[in-house]
């Protein structure tokens, strides 16, 4: 393994204002470059001899095996892997045809959500609402419901009937409030 | 003798094999391990526990990066839980300056306590940064071996490396140009 000293090159859009973090790590390492003691391999050797001969792992000796150069274990992968995506592919097939049909009749029907409708504020100000009338005169002339809709400028009654008549030009219309106020 | 020959050859019974791989890489496991906890015993402690633990280990070593990238991963992360004990003890007693002989005993101890400075800012970055930071500074390895060692693509590692290097800068005191 080589051993490789920082290069500033190594990373890229490394900015000035790093150069003091990395003189500091560049030091730091320069300063620690120490060896250890002439004994420290036996030592360790010391310490390996009481343990047993390690094994190779399981997993590692399929990887060793399979992707070792010039093996037939890299086409055996291969197949392998494709193998088991075909088998996914047919199990999902199955899969589908086990599930029942889909009942339509047992469908949720969709609900209706009703959304209230925001309530008007109370206003001290009604305004008027046009009221349908079997009277022949609201449908007769023109001019009459042109004089009907000028009222509703003035706050008088848009309804040409009689009904309203203690709110006739007042101005504020037929809140009893209003007019009793 | 390559890696996988080496790996065999322990596998199969040959002492004398690992003990070429003690060898080869003990500078630079010593070295991290020092580089991380101030002091040469510790270090030596900590590097000998991380051979141990390496040959233990050595059956589930898969051979997709280079084997002493796999023994300094080892190693960095005993030797931080090691330092994280320490911290839970509370045995953290000023370390002696290393690689310097100042003669001025201020300028030595200046020097000493720059070096505690910067190694607890390396080790008080999150992962993956201060694995990145301590693999590249600290264990001298090349951003493709920190790759292979890794399993992460290079482009990633060189990402970890700056965002490293950028939250490592406050940490050392290092202000922000404008």
């Amino acid at each position: 393994m080589t051993r490789r000293p920082f290069d500033r090159g190594d990373p890229d859009d490394l900015g000035p204002d790093l150069d003091a973090t990395l003189a500091d790590l560049e030091r730091y390492a320069a300063d620690s470059a120490d060896y250890p003691t002439p004994a420290f391999v036996d030592r360790v050797m010391e310490a390996v001899d009481q343990q047993p001969t390690p094994r190779r792992g399981v997993i590692a000796a399929w990887l060793a095996s399979v992707t070792a150069p010039g093996s037939l274990g890299r086409l055996a992968l291969l197949a392998a892997t494709a193998a088991v995506a075909i088998l996914a592919v047919v199990a999902l097939g199955q899969l589908g045809n086990l599930l029942p049909p889909p009942n339509l009749a047992n469908s949720p029907q969709p609900t209706r959500i009703v959304s209230p409708s925001p309530e008007p504020s109370p206003s001290l100000t009604p305004s008027p609402t046009p009221r349908e009338t079997n009277s022949p005169r609201a449908s007769e002339s023109a001019s009459e419901s042109s004089h009907a809709s000028d009222g509703a400028d003035t706050g008088d009654s848009v309804q040409p009937s009689d009904h309203h008549d203690g709110a006739d030009g007042d101005g504020e219309d037929a809140g009893p409030t209003s007019s009793e106020d | 003798m390559d890696d996988t020959g080496l790996v065999a050859a322990v596998l199969g019974g040959d002492r004398d094999a690992f003990r070429q791989f003690v060898e080869r890489e003990q500078v630079t496991v010593y070295r991290v391990c020092l580089r991380i906890l101030g002091r040469p015993h510790d270090a030596e402690d900590v590097a000998q526990e991380s051979f141990l633990m390496a040959y233990r280990a050595l059956g589930s070593y898969r051979g997709d990066g280079p084997l002493g990238g796999w023994l300094m991963r080892i190693a960095t992360r005993q030797a931080y839980r090691r330092l994280g004990q320490r911290r839970e003890l509370n045995e953290l007693p000023p370390e002696l300056p290393m690689g310097r002989t100042d003669a001025d005993p201020v300028a030595s101890t200046l020097a000493g306590e720059r070096q505690r400075e910067v190694r607890l800012a390396v080790a008080a970055l999150t992962e993956p940064y201060r694995e990145v930071i301590t693999l590249r500074f600290f264990g001298e390895l090349s951003l493709e071996e920190i790759a292979a060692t890794t399993r992460r693509p290079v482009n990633t590692v060189k990402t970890h490396l700056r965002r490293g290097l950028a939250r490592l800068r406050p940490l050392l005191g290092h202000e922000a140009m404008a």
